[in-house]
């Protein structure tokens, strides 16, 4: 069989088989490939770091496990931004199977940072409602989660004795994997003229373009591509202070570029041979 | 690492290469595993709507606050389920008309002030800026202008019209191949991250039981 032919009836595992390689030769012996900051992600950085040590954030999760490697770096990383200067989060889910994965990076981030909930942070878990829950939080945050996630009362909370609604906040950073960008633009960013940032799976960062072309949001992490992107910048500004280490979307990097390589090299060879094949048909035929 | 923790990686390592297996063929152990999210999906969903909804916010409210406005919203919940019985079919759309009729009068007038306009004033933005920032502005004024003209069927699509919606189908087109390269991306970063897990928390973390 010539190559043409045997290009063209690939057994799909082969490239199954490829990919699977290229993915985990690089987790373990890592290629250390520069991850350049573009201005999209660096437009959500300078805003976090931009506010003053006491203002308060409001983060919201709205993801679950399977867009974990893609958006949990990204939380991870905001939260140690956020304790690293000072900012006070509010981290909520608008989705049921949320929490999970927020607890675990708050936490985790807490205990680093030494911080304590209810003081320096409150996680307010999950609430059924989405709209209903940011129009709730535009007039009353602890009207609206009576309870923090733990179960603990929020209106006697010191974090919310000086910002309890969503206009108190001195940014929203919705972390996206579903359509809820464009309802918190709508219905607390934009009404209450608070500054909004998103990151989102890559499936819908194209989606989000015109909200960032517009201003509507001050910047964009798209996928495990921008999570990486936030991490650099993090780790270069405070990695050495706070001690913190690249994250998972920096170390899945290598493999996301080795694999889009292959990608790229397989769609233009194939479709080389496929014209290749086409030419040769219509020989035949001619022939014939 | 706790037990437990170790006896959920390992649940979790063979679950994922269970799911895997379907690249090779449909076999029944990629069967079991999809049964198995499906059921434990469903389980989740049960408690949460439970604990979060129907307890606090129903019986709680109803026992112990004595809030005996939660009769009428639970009434109208109660409405849609009467969708399953066919004779009492008519009395979800009540619920329904109070749904969209509230919804809709807080969407309108926020999706208009908050989305609509914003983005129109952007698009119809005057040519100011450098000359790549008036280019980026023309480039985004004939996307719109032409992919506009491509879903307008009041005309057919001949001549001058024809040749607008054409131009419109590159933009779609090109919109098309960046949300593919973002889904590959995505695509690619789930099997990254599922490589991550297998890798670091269950081959190094439990197996050979290594610090990461």
């Amino acid at each position: 069989m010539d190559f043409v032919k045997l290009i063209l009836n690939l057994d799909r595992r082969i490239i199954y088989t490829i990919v699977a390689l290229l993915v985990v030769i690089p987790l373990i012996w890592p290629l250390s490939l520069p991850i350049r900051p573009t201005p999209e992600v660096t437009g959500v950085f300078d805003e976090i770091d931009r506010l003053q040590p006491g203002d308060h954030i409001m983060i919201s999760a709205d993801f679950d496990p399977a867009s974990k490697p893609e958006l949990l770096p990204m939380l991870d990383a905001i939260l140690a931004h956020c304790f690293a200067r000072g900012v006070k989060p509010h981290v909520l889910t608008l989705w049921p199977s949320g929490p999970g994965l927020a607890q675990q990076a708050i936490e985790r981030q807490a205990k680093k940072f030494d911080k304590v909930s209810g003081e320096d942070f409150c996680f307010l878990g999950f609430r059924y409602g989405t709209v209903a829950v940011v129009l709730g939080m535009v007039s009353s945050i602890p009207d609206t989660f009576t309870t923090d996630f733990y179960g603990k009362a929020t209106k006697s909370m010191p974090i919310y004795q000086d910002a309890n609604r969503v206009a108190d906040m001195s940014y929203i950073m919705d972390i996206a994997a579903g359509a809820t960008v464009e309802m918190w633009v709508m219905y607390a960013a934009e009404p209450q003229g608070v500054p909004i940032g998103a990151s989102c799976t890559a499936v819908s960062a194209t989606g989000y373009y015109p909200l960032l072309q517009a201003n509507q949001i001050t910047g964009l992490a798209g996928g495990m591509k921008g999570s990486a992107e936030y991490e650099t910048l993090l780790v270069g500004k405070y990695g050495e202070a706070h001690n913190i280490p690249p994250g998972d979307a920096t170390k899945g990097m290598d493999a996301q570029s080795a694999v889009h390589i292959f990608i790229v090299l397989a769609i233009i060879v194939a479709n080389i041979c496929y014209f290749i094949s086409l030419k040769r048909e219509d020989e035949e035929r001619r022939k014939a | 690492m706790t037990v437990g923790e170790i006896i959920g990686i390992w649940i979790a390592a063979g679950l994922t290469l269970m799911m895997f297996s379907f690249i090779y063929k449909d076999n029944m152990f990629f069967k079991f595993g999809e049964h198995l999210y499906l059921g434990v999906s469903v389980g989740y969903f049960v408690n949460i709507q439970f604990h979060q909804v129907l307890y606090p916010d129903v019986y709680r409210a109803l026992k112990v606050d004595h809030d005996y406005w939660v009769f009428i919203p639970s009434i109208l919940g109660l409405f849609i389920l009467a969708r399953l019985i066919p004779s009492l079919a008519w009395l979800s759309r009540m619920s329904f008309a109070f749904y969209i009729g509230g919804f809709s009068g807080i969407a309108i007038p926020n999706v208009i002030h908050g989305y609509f306009l914003p983005q129109l004033s952007e698009t119809l933005r005057p040519f100011t800026g450098g000359g790549l920032e008036i280019f980026n502005q023309i480039v985004i004024l004939l996307g719109v202008f032409t992919v506009l003209i491509f879903f307008f069927f009041s005309l057919e699509h001949k001549k001058l019209v024809g040749s607008i919606s054409r131009v419109g189908l590159f933009f779609i087109m090109i919109s098309f191949g960046a949300s593919f390269g973002y889904t590959v991306m995505a695509r690619i970063s789930l099997l990254i991250g599922r490589f991550q897990f297998l890798i670091y928390d269950w081959i190094l973390g439990v197996i050979l039981r290594q610090n990461m």
